[in-house]
């Protein structure tokens, strides 16, 4: 977890700035112990989780929110890269997709995506998927990592 | 090898499948109970222990998720080696506190999340409610391999 007890680190890879603001807004107004930090492209989320410029002062994530199709690099491919990283491959990552292709989901588990979701419609199913990640979350015991 | 295996069905019609690595019959039972409490359609394969899960899980098993509990993170890599069990989501039930290294040997070794088991029977049945309502109610499970 990160330096602030309790408080769980999270990475939001999404272009899709309506759906950012919207899960920014939710855990900012149910006051969940969760951070959140979020970067719009695949290219963005791998210099963030390496801590390459701009992100040299970033925290390691205890978990990352993945979605598929974006601009850049996709998130096919950060998936990848991070399993192929010995410094990252531990990572916990939840795809969260409008996508419900099969290939999609057949891709991700066999890359090594910790779970699969797809993105709810509108303001109540994202309010209730953020209750059932956090129930879940949790629950959840975690890695310690360097920062 | 004879596989001492208990299917525990929790409806006729399980639309699921789950595989658990639990020799005690008190625990057994109580996920089943749980399992009926909330109504999920899954029917449950008990296993003895690693031996044995390793021996059912080379045979194509029916399995949507891995319920294992403190297993060594070498159990975990060596399911992740055979290839009926490559994507199966795998939650370990433990006692190790957050932070700690083997948490960090778990999701190396490719355990989908490790969740905090709990002091007590009543704690055990909170978190295994809400693994169970997790997965099987909200996440996209990876489609099952007609190998």
């Amino acid at each position: 977890m990160s330096e602030q007890a309790g408080m769980m680190n999270l990475l939001l890879v999404d272009d899709d700035e309506g759906d950012v603001f919207m899960m920014s807004e939710l855990l900012q107004e149910m006051q969940l112990p969760i951070e959140l930090h979020a970067v719009s492209n695949g290219l963005q989320a791998m210099a963030y989780l390496r801590q390459e410029a701009p992100y040299q002062q970033a925290s390691r994530p205890d978990m990352v929110l993945l979605d598929l199709n974006m601009p850049r690099m996709d998130g096919r491919q950060v998936l990848s890269e991070v399993r192929s990283d010995p410094s990252l491959c531990g990572l916990p990552i939840v795809v969260l997709t409008t996508s419900q292709a099969r290939p999609d989901i057949d891709t991700c588990y066999e890359t090594g995506c910790n779970a699969y979701l797809v993105k709810p419609f509108g303001i109540d199913g994202l309010t209730d998927m953020v209750k059932r990640l956090e129930q879940f979350w949790s629950l959840l015991a975690l890695p310690a990592h360097e920062t | 090898m004879t596989l001492p295996t208990d299917k525990s069905t929790s409806f006729a019609s399980g639309a699921f499948y789950a595989l658990a690595l639990e020799p005690d019959p008190d625990r057994r039972l109580r996920i089943n109970q749980v399992l009926n409490s909330q109504s999920l359609a899954v029917q449950v394969t008990y296993v003895e222990d690693a031996e044995h899960l390793l021996g059912y899980c080379a045979q194509n098993p029916r399995a949507d998720l891995m319920l294992l509990k403190d297993v060594s993170p070498h159990l975990i890599r060596q399911l992740r080696g055979l290839e009926f069990c490559r994507r199966v989501p795998i939650v370990v039930m433990t006692s190790a506190q957050t932070g700690s290294g083997r948490l960090d040997d778990y999701y190396r070794a490719g355990c989908s999340f490790c969740v905090r088991s709990g002091s007590s029977n009543a704690e055990e049945e909170q978190a295994l409610r809400c693994v169970l309502q997790f997965w099987f109610s909200f996440v996209i499970l990876p489609p099952r391999l007609s190998l």
